[in-house]
């Protein structure tokens, strides 16, 4: 089987040639960008697997690289990562259409971990990225979903709470005595209901974030 | 790199180098005030000294000196208020309003002249009358309210620059406080990796609470007092606490006392477990407030451990009695250790 192909975007030199260090032998750096236009040009000639994608970005942010390369190309899977603590920010990415998040913190067969399971079609959340999945679900953050049509079945925050608990995928599904394609379902399935959400909301939110 | 280097000097907006369309030259304005006054002055001496002119001409007069006056002026304001819509607005209302009032007068005047064959002295003074009005009021619209304008946008624009000025140095001050002293201290201490990274975590963590934490000195509530806990434990056995927080609550006597047991926990795990990271979570829903600490280390059996690791989860666990909570651990030898606490709590923000 060949290796995943990736695109790192990230406004920082230093990052790109790190990540590149810590994930080259596993997977494969395809091309690098430091900028929105840079990346979206890029990723539409090279067509990789997985796009590494920072959340801020000069010249627009994630979530505009988002937008115009899904537009062209919607099989491109993207694995947003920052050292934001701003949950609008990391919620806004995710409801975009990235299929993970992770923090830059991160160790390099973590996020090899990460890149395969997005190229393989699963979501990938964080510790992190579950608390704030959680918080939104619960109200308290500054997105705010649809009640009605948004609520967590009491598996899937089972399972989002043992994630931001550190727990692994695989220790998710032995602690609920479920197994571990069931704990990916269950993932899948929360990212869905922000996706889909985000789409219905995605305009009105940015209108209030002074985003449009 | 691309080049995106943001500096200090683009962040500062210059409003004296931005361009606003025309410039009020001084030189100009001098001219066109000279000029206004001949024109006014010749005016007044022809009024005194010579033969009342027919109305066609006195009004075609009028309307051409109170243009001269107005007319340049008018134009120089409305290029330099092209960007501003709500001034340019009015002002086109001012002109607009005016030149109504100035043709009002002269279809009366000659409405007048029509109707009485003597009138004539009548519809002169009504066509005077009504172009004066409509002068002095393109005057006021036209001069006055532009340069009212113009002055309270000069000042506003001086206030937002020193207040960004202000900003500035307040981050600079910060950044040289916290980050430069970081830098200088790794450079003397590169042989030292683990004095680098807690130097390294230690300037994150503080420039974190700097953009986006409340005041981290005196947490008000769980999350931040569960945030300066982790943060001790980082620093004094140099290991990584991930922290997630869902909800929190405020910091009462009781939950005080469950982040000093989340403390003792995280202490536990950083002395024992043998491995880099442990994981921190809380969560307030509802009614009860659940704090998670575990870590993949080397584990325990908790049915056969030794004196001293009984002791420390026993420390935790009378802790949790003495607050009307409860305290499960999850270890097995090789498999890492969990500690759950859980406490039921009042009302929840």
């Amino acid at each position: 089987m060949s290796r995943v192909r990736v695109f790192v975007v990230d406004d920082h030199s230093l990052f790109r040639s790190g990540v590149r260090a810590e994930v080259e032998p596993a997977v494969e750096v395809v091309g690098e960008a430091g900028d929105v236009a840079a990346a979206v040009a890029g990723i539409r000639a090279l067509q990789p697997d997985v796009v590494l994608l920072d959340v801020h970005l000069p010249g627009g942010g994630g979530g505009d690289v988002l937008n115009a390369v899904l537009a062209t190309h919607p099989g491109v899977r993207f694995l947003a990562l920052s050292v934001s603590d701003d949950p609008g920010d990391v919620i806004g990415v995710i409801r975009g259409g990235a299929r993970g998040y992770v923090v830059k913190a991160i160790s390099g067969p973590e996020l090899c971990e990460a890149i395969t399971r997005v190229h393989a079609g699963d979501a990938y959340f964080s510790p992190r990225l579950a608390g704030f999945v959680l918080d939104t679900f619960t109200g308290d953050a500054p997105v705010p979903l649809d009640p009605e049509l948004d609520a967590l079945t009491r598996r899937e925050r089972e399972v989002l709470r043992l994630i931001a608990r550190g727990y692994t995928y695989k220790e998710t599904a032995e602690r609920l005595h479920i197994s571990a394609r069931t704990v990916e379902t269950h993932v899948s399935a929360v990212l869905r209901k922000l996706q889909l959400s985000g789409r219905r909301e995605l305009s009105r939110w940015a209108a209030a974030r002074n985003l449009t | 790199m691309t080049g995106h280097r943001p500096s200090y000097h683009r962040l500062v907006d210059h409003p004296a180098s931005s361009a606003t369309g025309a410039r009020l030259r001084p030189g100009w304005i001098v001219l066109l005030a000279c000029l206004d006054v001949l024109v006014v002055a010749a005016f007044l001496w022809a009024a005194e000294h010579t033969s009342q002119p027919p109305l066609p001409l006195l009004v075609v007069l009028l309307a051409t000196t109170v243009g001269v006056v107005v007319g340049p002026w008018a134009w120089l304001v409305a290029r330099r208020l092209a960007g501003e819509a709500t001034a340019g607005r009015i002002l086109r209302r001012v002109l607009a309003g005016g030149t109504v009032l100035a043709g009002a007068g002269v279809v009366v005047a000659a409405l007048i002249a029509a109707g009485e064959r003597n009138g004539a002295d009548g519809a002169g003074s009504v066509a005077m009358f009504a172009i004066l009005v409509a002068g002095l009021l393109l005057l006021v619209g036209v001069v006055v309210l532009p340069w009212l304008f113009l002055l309270t946008r000069t000042l506003a624009r001086e206030r937002a620059a020193r207040v960004r000025a202000e900003e500035r140095a307040e981050v600079a001050t910060h950044l040289h406080d916290s980050v430069l002293q970081t830098l200088t201290l790794i450079q003397k201490r590169a042989g030292d990796p683990a004095a680098m990274a807690r130097l390294a975590r230690h300037a994150e963590r503080e420039l974190r609470g700097w953009l986006y934490g409340p005041d981290a000195d005196a947490p008000a509530d769980l999350a931040g007092a569960l945030r300066v806990a982790a943060a001790e434990v980082e620093d004094r056995f140099g290991v990584s606490v991930e922290l997630v927080t869902v909800g929190s609550c405020p910091l009462d006597e009781r939950a005080r006392g469950v982040v000093a047991a989340a403390g003792e926990a995280l202490t536990n795990a950083a002395k024992h477990a043998g491995v880099a990271k442990v994981s921190l979570y809380a969560e307030v829903a509802g009614a009860e407030l659940l704090v998670a600490v575990r870590d993949r280390g080397r584990g325990f059996d908790p049915a056969a451990t030794g004196r001293d690791r009984h002791g420390l989860a026993e420390s935790i666990m009378g802790r949790m009695q003495r607050l009307g909570g409860t305290c499960t651990i999850h270890a097995a030898p090789g498999s890492g250790t969990e500690v759950e606490l859980r406490l039921q709590v009042g009302r929840t923000t």
